[in-house]
């Protein structure tokens, strides 16, 4: 298992776009992954979910990806996550 | 998680539900749904048009308790609102999440956002009713504009303004 604390600097936080994009990396892998926050902690792979998370910018998530190829996957997340700033602010 | 923004209400009304309607493809829907709100003053023309093309870059069909779509901009936007639509037959939106075949989604949410930074609270707060089976069942089975309002009003009352 590998964590990481993340602390989203999008302007407009993880909204629909934004995590559909999340979301869709997450489950190029075979690995769980899990974002966390103070609040609750809920599935990546699922959209819903990650929009009940409500991530706005400045918020601190943990990521926790699990399994086989959980280094790749976090290595992605991250990705992800980075390039938000360019592409939707 | 709270910040500055979590104030804004969308504005609703029976003009802006469109319960048991026909339409054949998602973009004659989302066509009806902007066309009224640019006729209630609400968004620009270009709104439409905004909301057609970004739907087919970024599908908002979603797996819900239902399959539902959320298309939306935050472009062309007068003032906030939402406009929610019930299909009698189901019609194909794209998966959100790019996980499987179109849905057939009987429940749509047309919303336009004037500042985009709202986005993540509206989202969180729809997203809480896409959860809700009894909510989205009830909103389905509303056989009036006037019943479809005030299913929205009783689940999302502290989003929208009814007006």
């Amino acid at each position: 298992m590998v964590s990481r604390n993340y602390t989203i600097h999008s302007k407009v936080g993880l909204h629909a776009r934004p995590a559909s994009m999340l979301v869709k990396t997450a489950n190029d892998f075979e690995s769980r992954v899990h974002i966390r926050t103070e609040e609750m902690e809920i599935d990546g792979k699922s959209i819903l979910s990650v929009m009940v998370l409500g991530a706005g910018c400045g918020d601190e998530i943990e990521i926790i990806v699990d399994g086989p190829d959980e280094e790749e996957a976090m290595a992605a997340i991250v990705a992800t996550l980075d390039g938000f700033l360019d592409k939707f602010d | 998680m709270t910040d500055e923004y979590t104030q804004t209400r969308l504005k609703m009304s029976e003009k802006l539900a469109f319960i048991a309607r026909e339409y054949e493809t998602a973009e004659e829907l989302i066509r009806a749904a902007g066309e009224a709100a640019v006729s209630l003053g609400y968004a620009e023309e270009a709104f439409t048009q905004d909301v057609i093309d970004r739907e087919k870059e970024y599908p908002t069909g979603l797996n819900a308790v239902m399959p539902i779509a959320i298309p939306h901009v935050s472009t062309h936007v007068k003032e906030s609102f939402m406009a929610v639509t019930t299909l009698r037959r189901p019609v194909p939106f794209e998966p959100m999440d790019g996980r499987g075949d179109a849905l057939p989604v009987e429940v749509v949410f047309v919303f336009g956002l004037l500042d985009h930074r709202n986005q993540v609270q509206v989202l969180q707060r729809l997203a809480h009713m896409f959860k809700d089976k009894a909510a989205l069942q009830k909103l389905k089975n509303a056989a009036t504009d006037a019943e479809g309002c005030a299913v929205i009003s009783e689940y999302l009352g502290t989003l929208v303004e009814i007006v």
